[in-house]
């Protein structure tokens, strides 16, 4: 009997295990994406390390930025903290 | 035909591998994040030191501003953080960092001083220097990359990297000026 042969058993099941694995993959990323997960992994790189990154201060804020604050080398008094190489972080 | 049933049921023998592909996806996802973060705040750190003698070149003095003193400081950004001379469009490693912005013909590249600047305000005159901006794409796709801030991927970084160590007069500039005062026959320049 033809029925009895199962040559493409073993090809089927693994088709539908993975429908079964992408469909759990899709899932869980589309979960993860209304999480905003990558932007709350990418805020502090965008924020604080961008600017310790060009300006030498997490909290500093340049000409174009709507500053300066405390910027290193802008004149003292033209914002909070601005003009000194060695301000807290914190 | 139950037994039968029962018996397959029963088996686990997938199960190790099926967890194992779902939890690679966020292992994977996680490694290579980190990895790319770490190999740009590298090449970050080189394009500091890059900027910095950029602006070393900027700073000597030479005949001019334009011919001299930025074209030696663009030849130093493009002997560090481009392909080659010939290559001065392509970046050097194009896989962790691209340029971006710029006032020039080099991507990234600027010397021009910002508009806050005047060379007869000292509050605003040290604004001579080079800055080069660029920007590195992180590998976040399964934790979705769609969302969009403004024109920006979510999953990409710019970094802006300056130095401003000033500039000194060209020759031009100072026979110029010298000569206002003591005239063109031993200008001192």
């Amino acid at each position: 009997m033809v029925v009895k042969h199962e040559d493409g058993q073993a090809i089927l099941e693994y088709i539908l295990l993975l429908m079964t694995v992408v469909g759990a993959y899709l899932i869980v990323v589309n979960s993860l994406g209304k999480f905003k997960l990558s932007e709350k992994m990418m805020a502090p790189l965008n924020g604080d390390f961008k600017r310790a990154y060009q300006y030498g201060h997490p909290q500093a804020l340049g000409y174009d930025d709507g500053g300066p604050e405390n910027h290193p080398f802008a004149p003292p008094s033209s914002g909070k903290n601005n003009g000194r190489l060695f301000i807290s972080p914190r | 035909m139950v037994s039968l049933f029962k018996r397959k049921v029963s088996e686990h023998d997938g199960q190790s591998t099926i967890e194992f592909a779902l939890t690679l996806i966020l292992l994977f996802t996680f490694s290579m994040f980190f990895l790319k973060l770490a190999m740009f705040f590298g090449v970050a750190n080189y394009v500091h030191y890059a900027t910095f003698m950029s602006a070393r070149a900027y700073l000597s003095a030479g005949e001019d501003r334009q011919g001299d003193q930025v074209r030696r400081a663009r030849d130093v950004i493009v002997t560090t953080l481009k392909k080659s001379v010939g290559q001065s469009g392509t970046d050097r490693w194009p896989l962790v960092l691209k340029a971006e912005g710029g006032g020039g013909e080099i991507l990234g590249f600027n010397a021009d001083p910002p508009s806050q600047y005047s060379d007869v305000d000292s509050n605003s005159s040290w604004m001579q220097g080079v800055r080069y901006t660029f920007k590195g794409n992180f590998f976040l796709a399964p934790l979705g990359v769609r969302g969009e801030r403004g024109n920006t991927q979510v999953n990409s970084m710019s970094l802006t990297s300056e130095s401003w160590l000033g500039r000194e007069p060209n020759y031009n500039e100072c026979a110029r000026e010298m000569g206002r005062h003591h005239g063109l026959f031993d200008n001192g320049c």
